[in-house]
């Protein structure tokens, strides 16, 4: 017998199963041994006894558990919340078989990454026809598109042998809540593109900060040709300028199953990192870099790198809505065939402008981060890896594995990557953040260090 | 003696009860019903034994579903009704049942036919639920 919540979480969406509880399992044993002992002593008055076995086992063999009919109605009572926001739910069910559903229970299947922090979005009841029930409960909002599209019934008859689980298709209802992200830059390498723009790179050409002299070639500028040196010693040259340019930039974030180790608050990681690279959408944008957004996970996100403000608004949505970066760890399952590459990486390669710097928004809780980045590097990308840092110091194991996080940065550090790392605060907006102290964890989880959102 | 084993039961589905151990209920109502059959033994009256083997199945029957939805649901969920229809539900039956039995144990005169034949009508019943 376990529970609603467990039941039917492998269903999906308008599946559902019929299955014995084996509540009333062994019950014919009774009559067995009534009869037997009966037999053995000499006395059919002890047979009555047995009656209740025979009773029973043909009591819990009599019906089935019937089919739920039922509307379902769900009100949310603000779509578009800010984070930290509560929102409440209202679930109404109504019973339209037009038999009475003797032990009906139902919970609403609330989005991953949503936390209700006041009542429950479960109920037991029983419900003549026509009759309503309803609940109501409020979760707190974070970031996302969140779907709430069904509810997980189960009923059962009414001796509780059988009961049929049921994952209900409702009406779609939308939460998506949008965070601020804030600007952030980080530092950027020399690699530029070869339009001229506002990014001060070791690049020469026209401008105005004077660069160097060099020998005049012939097809040189005239303006650009040193006069006053050609008056002094009659030779030509050609000065040269800073010229400053145009960036491209890829974020790439971290959104493999590895990368959702929960920090401590129930928040995953991934999420940190998502904050990272919007905050870094906004400064980079700022900074006239044209940026572009892929995921390292098996689920595709990409967008190429390009200037605008519709452009940036673009990669806010998709920072916050792309399933990608959704509060659901990608199905491990989804494997290309030769293993170890399931992270989508090889397709980034074919994609990645050769022209475009990148910055590795990661936890760096394994060793992927590092291959990737100095695979980048090795193809001549300038790489920067901004780490948020979600290890905390609270237990002997959570210190192994900041150690070990930041091995990896130094392994990154000595290998000519910029590593820029910082402690951002666990904002999920609430009081309720379960105690960050829970030792107990399994053995992925890595909690968040408060901070306060410095560069390190 | 028997006396003991069913005061061993009673105790056990009480204290199922109040450590919240389905596991413990079942156990105490197996045991109160083999303290009927022990009752049974040294001869006994068939309300009596009725009593004890239906009052043991339905003991156990409501003090597991009644824990089982007491973990499934929130302690702020009202489930009387849910309990209720359910407990109706098992006496129902479990009234049914020892009526037609009792009736035909004390209107059959031992040794008769008919008796036979209610005999091979349960053997009947059981057997076709065993094969399932």
């Amino acid at each position: 017998m376990t529970e609603p919540a467990v039941l039917g979480t492998d269903l999906g969406r308008g599946e559902e199963r019929l299955e014995r509880t084996g509540r009333w399992a062994g019950i014919h044993g009774l009559a067995l041994a009534a009869t037997a002992v009966a037999i053995l002593v000499g006395e059919p008055v002890a047979i009555l006894a047995g009656l209740a076995g025979v009773g029973f086992a043909a009591y819990s063999r009599a019906t089935a558990a019937p089919t739920p009919d039922l509307a379902v109605e769900r009100h949310v009572s603000e779509a578009e919340p800010a984070p930290g926001e509560t929102v409440r739910v209202t679930l109404t069910v109504e019973n339209e078989s037009g038999a009475t559903l003797p032990d009906l229970r139902f919970a609403d299947d609330v989005p991953a990454g949503l936390e209700v922090v006041e009542g429950t979005p479960r109920h037991t009841t029983a419900l003549r026809p026509g009759k309503r029930a309803s609940i109501a409960y409020e979760f707190e909002a974070v970031r996302g598109r969140h779907e709430f599209d069904s509810v997980t019934v189960v009923t059962r008859d009414v001796s509780g042998a059988s009961r049929r689980v049921a994952r209900r298709a409702t009406d779609r209802s939308t939460v998506v809540c949008r965070p601020s992200y804030g600007d952030r830059t980080a530092p950027l390498g020399d690699l530029a593109t070869r339009l001229p723009g506002s990014q001060p790179v070791s690049a020469t050409g026209e401008g105005q900060a004077f660069h160097s002299l060099r020998e005049y070639r012939t097809g040189d500028p005239l303006g650009s040709v040193d006069w006053n040196r050609f008056a002094k010693d009659g030779e030509l040259a050609t000065r040269r300028f800073d010229q400053p340019r145009t960036v491209k930039v890829v974020l790439l974030v971290d959104a493999r199953a590895a990368a959702y180790v929960t920090a401590g608050d129930g928040r995953p990681a991934v999420d940190v990192c998502v904050r990272a690279a919007g905050a870094l959408v906004g400064g980079l944008a700022e900074a006239d870099c044209h940026v572009g957004l892929a995921a390292l996970s098996p689920r595709r996100c990409w967008l190429p790198p390009a200037s605008g403000r519709s452009h940036r608004e673009r990669l806010l949505d998709a920072l916050t809505t792309d399933e990608a970066f959704g509060w659901r760890p990608p199905a491990v399952a989804e494997d290309d065939g030769d293993g170890g590459a399931t992270d989508g990486f090889d397709r980034l390669l074919t994609r990645l402008p050769g022209d475009a710097q990148v910055i590795l928004c990661s936890p760096v809780v394994d060793d992927r981060p590092v291959e990737v980045a100095r695979a980048l590097d090795a193809r001549g990308h300038d790489v920067t890896v901004a780490s948020p840092d979600v290890t905390a110091t609270d237990s002997a194991y959570r210190r192994l594995a900041a150690t070990e996080r930041q091995i990896r940065l130094d392994d990154c550090r000595r290998a000519g990557i910029a590593v820029a790392e910082w402690a951002d605060g666990g904002d999920r907006g609430s009081a309720q953040s379960r105690g960050v102290g829970a030792t107990g964890d399994s053995g992925r989880r890595v909690a968040t260090d408060g901070g306060d959102g410095r560069w390190r | 003696m028997a006396t003991l084993v069913g005061a061993a039961g009673a105790a056990a589905v009480l204290a199922g009860l109040v450590r919240r151990s389905e596991s413990s209920v079942v156990f105490g109502g197996a045991t109160l019903f083999a303290a009927t059959l022990l009752a049974a033994t040294g001869p006994a009256a068939a309300e009596s034994v009725l009593l004890g083997g239906f009052g043991a199945v339905v003991a156990a029957d409501l003090g597991t579903f009644g824990l089982g939805i007491d973990r499934d649901a929130g302690p702020a969920v009202a489930t009387t009704r849910v309990e209720l229809l359910h407990a109706v539900g098992s006496v129902v039956v479990a009234l049914l049942t020892a009526g037609v039995g009792y009736v035909l144990f004390e209107t059959v005169p031992s040794g008769g036919s008919l008796g036979v034949v209610a005999l091979l009508l349960g053997g009947v019943v059981l057997a076709w639920l065993l094969r399932e």
